[in-house]
């Protein structure tokens, strides 16, 4: 009986740690988690259009880290009447890729400034591509957004 | 009396750690048994020709979304071939299915070889990834469907080398009991 009550306490911490095991390698068949992939809009969190006092018309990103988001993929568009002049893009980083040679890419953030009409009031809508990728090996498909700002 | 205290402790955490471990196990059961069945969608390949998942049961069926501009894709494409080169004769038929234009999937499908059947299609293809249980809308992403028609795994992201070998050594029948072909166009 003593034995029995002694045994009883390792017999449940044991029972206990071969079912969490047990469920954690049910996940797969391999019984590895795969890493756990970010929807687009949380791996590139894309923030609200700025129209700034000198009329620049800001677009920014913070993107989580291990993702990133190529630089010839970016495209900005005015909604009409509006026209915004040639996006400014802040120094990128190399990329090297078997299939595609040196690309450049954007990690932590990106900041966009759209050159606009100074004196200009109202609303602009731009509208906004951009494509991106994990490093652990998965890629989104170009992403348009619609941003507005007023002033 | 701290004996007795250290013993209730211990009771409630192996109470819990019952009660989670029972939970996801469980969870991970109602997950495969809701996968069930693949439904028969229709693909069109690069002729135009159109093909149904069911044309190929009683095969390990293997479905490869990608893009030619997607690099982990294109990465994980040779192994892949070299996959079904391998185990084409155990049962296995690999189908890529690529969301973007007949003519870069084209070059490309001559570039790497690709010895399996190829889809191609644009908002259909995200409306079949998404009826096949992905998540992300992200490329690559396969899955894997049993002989009889069930989904026995979803993945997101590229497959590695050890990843592709445990996928077939749990799912394919031994070398020699399987009378199927080895590549298919």
């Amino acid at each position: 009986m003593k034995f029995a009550k002694k045994l009883w306490i390792p017999a449940c911490a044991g029972m206990t740690a071969m079912l969490a095991l047990g469920a954690f390698a049910a996940d797969t068949p391999f019984g590895k988690k795969p890493p756990d992939f970010l929807p687009v809009d949380q791996a590139f969190e894309l923030q609200p259009l700025v129209w700034k006092a000198d009329g620049t018309l800001e677009v920014s990103w913070r993107i989580t880290k291990e993702y990133y988001l190529y630089r010839d993929r970016l495209k900005f568009t005015a909604v009409a009447p509006a026209t915004i002049g040639k996006p400014v893009l802040p120094a990128s980083l190399p990329y090297e890729d078997e299939h595609f040679g040196t690309t450049q890419v954007y990690r932590d953030k990106l900041v966009v400034q759209l050159p606009f009409a100074k004196d200009a009031r109202g609303e602009v809508k731009v509208t906004v591509v951009y494509q991106g990728c994990a490093d652990a090996g998965l890629c989104y498909p170009p992403q348009t957004r619609a941003l507005e700002a007023t002033r | 009396m701290r004996r007795e205290t250290l013993a209730l402790i211990l009771v409630c955490v192996v109470s819990a750690g019952v009660g989670y471990g029972s939970y996801r196990l469980w969870q991970a059961r109602a997950a495969t048994e809701a996968a069930a069945m693949r439904p028969d969608l229709e693909f069109r390949d690069l002729a135009g020709q159109a093909h149904r998942l069911s044309e190929w049961d009683g095969k390990l069926l293997l479905l490869n979304f990608w893009a030619t501009w997607c690099p982990p894709c294109l990465k994980e494409i040779p192994l892949l071939v070299e996959t079904q080169q391998q185990h084409g004769a155990r049962g296995l038929q690999i189908v890529g299915i690529a969301m973007d234009e007949a003519e870069p999937v084209r070059r490309f499908a001559e570039r790497l070889h690709i010895n399996y059947p190829i889809m191609i299609g644009q908002a259909e293809i995200a409306r079949a990834m998404d009826e096949l249980g992905d998540q992300l809308g992200a490329f690559p992403f396969s899955v894997l469907i049993a002989p009889d028609g069930r989904i026995v795994d979803r993945i997101s992201g590229d497959l590695s080398r050890e990843e592709i070998k445990a996928l077939m050594d749990q799912y394919l029948p031994p070398e020699g009991t399987h009378n199927g072909s080895g590549n298919s166009r």
